[in-house]
């Protein structure tokens, strides 16, 4: 970013006569704006295709009428609904808390879509910890939904607070370990590095480069779906269980920004994984045939398309057998899968 | 060792299961949906479909078989005897002998049996395909189904029973007026009479007019 | 606060929260309201409450005539309407000795076991959306409603029928609704299929179900369970084959029970897998009848105008989708029964809850409901 506002600056006589530190003010400004706005739109057009996947899946239509063809403007015109809609806070709810819970979750999703790069060098912040900072910040997203389960002061919302608490966090650690062996092959934190090291033809992603690193790729999209509540790890909103989880009493704006926070979360696990192990914006030939940018979203695209098909395909595993699942079965074998690229990048140290 | 094969064919089991279910979801959603866009495409209803009630009133004899069946008595029928002359016929002949000013079906109450429709000697009473049975006034699902001539007619027949029945009292009264004083004298002559017969008469003449009406709804 | 120095951090006695669930609540299946005492998410007590869906049917039946009786009867278990007519009517034309014509008893055992299987469908998509997954719900739905479609053009309704009546039905089944039927039966066969690679042998629904809310034998006698519940003990008792009514000696099928295979036997697994075979039995029945159903009138000639069954009482006990359904009717020899009493199958299947569902967890309990299967308006009348 710093690098593109020199450069406006340079060719612009009027940003030279203002101080630099207002140039990178507005600059600051101008991105979180292109966040926010590429944040919404991820997310309305996945709850848009949610509706649409679960509908096909259930030999329904979806929605056709709002906005003509496809119905394409009903989760526009749901978000509208929701921001008009009276903003309740229950009488014994914590006020302070309850209302700055979304917010917080909200901020944690947003902060992700900074350091992820579309394209080549297409990325708000390139940081040299690029990963390291979206597992980071993400993981904050859990103190919004705590939050806010105790805020309410609703027993259900109650446990929705304390089951993502469990979850998330226990998750957290298959999530790095399974993406640690792609640093180490790789080198680097970089976000834009890692996929510049994947150009070249499909063979060159590191999902295929070796067998642990294939491994290592599911467990993390296993534990990644555990960690943004995606069904079958849904716990912290089970509605069959907890009517909806930690948040039951949020309804209107804040409900809609929990709402907004978990479907671009969808992009965000989805976009890590494409970066980090489906060559990010390269093509599978060794020459890119189309720009960077269509192959990222494309990729993205396909799973978000498959988390989907999962969520509407399977049950909801207990509380006891999640932490199985994580403590007994991911953790171990994202240690082991590590231990062996190890173990290959010693054996085979020019690969 | 069979708990390391377990903790493996579990997640083994997982994985396969998992697949196969998304094969099935998958296969499913290229299958043509099966529903419909409602408000604009309807399917089409049996022939026997129950829906809102509708009384082609022209035919129906006032028989009250529908009130009688009906479990939660939400029919609601007056009716009215008419005089000879004024029978009609329905459509498929019966005689009508009675005027009906009053038959009333309260859809809130109904709970679309369809009871009410099989005693029906005229097959006037039937049940529509209408399915859409909101409305917005309560008011607006107590159906009145009775012709303005009926009710007409019956006040005219109720007002020419009445005025008949207040002649007879009249003529009753001036006769027992006449039988009292003709008593009286015949009391006063010779001290002895028929005094328990009045009252009972007198009674008769109360209770009468009332049984011309019946009301199944009362029951 | 002074801590006892003998405590060790585990002895911590930590408060136990009671949570109301219901009777808003999305998997209590209606109105049920469970009084339920945790420890973290650990049950340790349920107290079943029930009685918000009231409505006084027994008393009303005093004062409706025998045939206004039965379309209160379709409100009561509304997802098996078809069957607790069957109970009725049987009840009541056992009172009036009353023989129905041989096309009138095909005409009742092909409804009662498509609603059979209607039932038991959205018992199956009912207990996966308990479980967490939704397809199946809106999949059993779909499929149920051609059973719907079929109902709706023999009786013109699709939920409350209204298609029994005393002494027969209140309408024939024409050739094009037999072919529905058997259309139905050819598409619903390899769905079951469907049904369990999408759920019934899925690990995690394995999981969340094999040896959980296990019921022994003995129990399920003791509570007075009945129908799937306590075939899914293990117990081989269907009112269909050990106290035949109807034409049901006729037919051949099977009386699936829960064997344990994924669990213990008598868990949910069990349970809910018994309706699902059950579901192709009910198949193998149907084809039956569509094979066997003759010629002739689906009226007794003969019944009665008014009905006025002979002083007497009677109790006639059919099996439902959920169990066994019972009437005990008491004729005055007027014209509204004296008195009708109702055995409600899922009143006691519930019953059973409290007793299974200590120390599970509260996904288990949502579980343990889904299983056991009941329809609310049954329970309260
Ligand atoms: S449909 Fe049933 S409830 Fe409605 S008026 Fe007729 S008999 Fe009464
Ligand atoms: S049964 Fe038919 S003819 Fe008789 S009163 Fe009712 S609608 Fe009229």
């Amino acid at each position: 970013m710093k690098e593109w506002v020199d450069g406006l600056v340079e060719g612009s006589s009027l940003l030279q006569s203002l101080p630099i530190e207002v140039s990178y003010f507005l600059a600051m400004v101008f991105f979180s704006l292109v966040a926010v706005g590429w944040m919404a739109i991820c997310a309305l057009f996945f709850v848009w295709l949610e509706r649409k996947v679960s509908a096909r899946i259930q030999s329904r239509l979806g929605p056709v009428y709002v906005g003509g063809r496809f119905g394409w403007a009903q989760t526009p015109a749901d978000a509208l609904k929701l921001l008009m809609k009276e903003d309740l806070v229950p009488e014994s709810a914590d006020r302070l808390l309850f209302n700055i819970a979304p917010a917080i979750a909200f901020m944690a999703t947003l902060l992700t879509f900074v350091a992820i790069p579309i394209g080549n060098g297409l990325v708000i912040a390139d940081l040299d910890i690029g990963i390291f900072f979206i597992l980071a910040v993400s993981s904050l997203g859990v103190i919004g939904i705590i939050m806010g389960g105790w805020a309410s002061n609703s027993k259900w919302s109650l446990y929705g607070g304390m089951r993502a608490a469990s979850q998330i966090v226990s998750y957290e650690i298959p999530v790095a370990l399974s993406l640690i062996g792609v640093v180490m092959i790789a080198g680097t934190l970089n976000l834009v590095e890692i996929g510049r090291g994947q150009a070249g033809g499909i063979w060159n992603w590191y999902l295929f480069k070796s067998p642990f690193l294939f491994a290592a790729g599911i467990v993390y999209f296993i534990a990644a779906l555990a960690e943004v509540n995606r069904t079958p790890f849904d716990l912290p909103e089970a509605e069959s269980e907890l009517v909806s989880g930690y948040n039951t009493e949020y309804s209107g704006m804040k409900f809609a920004f929990f709402f907004l926070a978990e479907f671009a979360n969808l992009f965000v696990i989805s976009a890590v994984a494409v970066v980090m192990f489906l060559g990010a914006w390269n093509s599978f030939l060794p020459w890119q045939i189309l720009p960077g940018p269509i192959w990222f979203l494309g990729k993205v695209f396909f799973l978000v398309l498959v988390i989907m098909w999962l969520r509407w395909t399977l049950p909801r595993l207990r509380v006891d057998q999640l932490m199985h699942t994580c403590w007994k079965v991911l953790i171990p074998i994202s240690m082991v899968l590590l231990i062996g690229v190890g173990v290959q990048m010693w054996l085979f140290p020019g690969n | 060792m069979s708990a390391v094969k377990k903790y493996f064919s579990d997640i083994y089991n997982s994985m396969a299961t998992v697949l196969v279910g998304m094969a099935t979801t998958g296969r499913t959603a290229f299958r043509k949906p099966v529903t419909l866009e409602y408000p604009d495409v309807r399917w089409e209803l049996p022939e026997r479909y129950r829906g809102i009630l509708h009384n082609r009133i022209e035919d129906c004899i006032g028989c009250l078989a529908c009130a009688r069946a009906c479990p939660v008595n939400c029919i609601h029928i007056d009716i009215v005897k008419r005089g000879k002359e004024e029978y009609g016929v329905t459509s498929d002949g019966t005689k009508i002998t009675q005027w009906i000013p009053r038959f009333d079906i309260d859809m809130s109450l109904c709970m679309v049996c369809g009871l009410c429709t099989e005693p029906c000697p005229t097959e006037c009473l039937t049940m529509t395909k209408e399915y859409e049975l909101a409305v917005h006034d309560k008011h607006d699902m107590y159906l009145e189904f009775a012709l303005d001539r009926d009710k007409v007619m019956a006040e005219k027949a109720e007002a020419e029973k009445k005025a008949a029945k207040e002649k007879a009292a009249r003529e009753k009264a001036e006769k027992e007026a006449a039988a009292k004083k003709a008593a009286a004298e015949a009391e006063a002559a010779g001290k002895e009479g028929a005094e328990p017969e009045k009252p009972a008469a007198d009674a008769e003449a109360d209770g009468k007019p009332g049984s011309e009406e019946k009301k199944p709804d009362a029951s | 606060m002074p801590i006892d120095p003998t405590t060790r951090p585990g002895d911590f006695r930590t408060e136990e929260m009671i949570l109301n669930m219901g009777p808003q609540h999305p998997s209590t299946h209606g109105v049920l309201r469970l009084e339920v005492t945790t420890d973290g998410e650990v049950v340790a007590a349920v107290r079943p409450f029930m009685g918000y869906l009231h409505r006084c049917f027994e008393k009303h039946s005093e004062h409706v005539s025998w045939t206004g009786v039965i379309p209160y009867t379709d409100r009561m278990d509304y997802l098996a309407a078809m069957n607790n007519n069957h109970g009725y009517v049987i009840a009541v034309e056992r009172l009036l000795g009353l023989e129905v014509p041989e096309r009138a008893e095909y005409i009742r055992v092909i409804m009662a076991e498509l609603n059979r299987i209607a039932s038991h469908l959205v018992a199956f998509g009912t207990f996966g959306n308990d479980i967490g997954a939704v397809t199946p719900l809106v999949w059993s739905f779909r499929d149920r409603e051609l059973i719907l479609d079929i109902f709706e053009k023999a009786c013109g309704a699709r939920l409350t029928y209204n298609y029994y009546r005393i002494g027969g039905m209140s309408g024939d089944l024409t050739p094009d609704m037999l072919e529905d039927v058997r259309k139905f039966l050819d598409y619903f066969e390899p769905r079951l299929k469907e049904y369990d690679d999408l759920l019934s042998y899925n690990k995690i629904f394995l999981e969340r179900c094999a040896g959980v809310g296990v019921i022994p034998l003995n129990m399920a006698v003791n509570y007075g369970l009945t129908g799937p519940a306590l075939r899914g003990s293990g117990m081989r008792w269907d009112l269909r084959r050990d106290d035949p009514y109807s034409i049901y000696d006729r037919f051949d099928f099977d009386i699936p029970v829960g064997e344990g295979r994924k669990g213990e036997i008598g868990d949910c697994w069990d349970r809910y897998m018994v309706r699902m075979w059950e579901m192709a039995e009910s198949v193998k029945i149907l084809r039956q009848c569509l094979a066997q159903i003759p010629e002739g009138e689906y009226m007794h000639p003969k019944t009665p105008k008014s009905i006025k069954p002979p002083k007497g009482e009677i109790y006639v006990r059919v099996e439902n989708p959920r169990g066994e359904l019972g009437y005990y009717l008491i004729s005055e020899g007027k014209t509204s029964p004296f008195r009708v009493k109702v055995r409600s199958c899922c009143f006691t299947n519930l019953a059973v809850t409290p007793a299974i569902s200590q120390g599970v967890m509260i996904a288990d309990l949502v579980a343990i409901i889904g299983s056991l299967d009941i329809v609310l308006g049954e329970i309260d009348r």
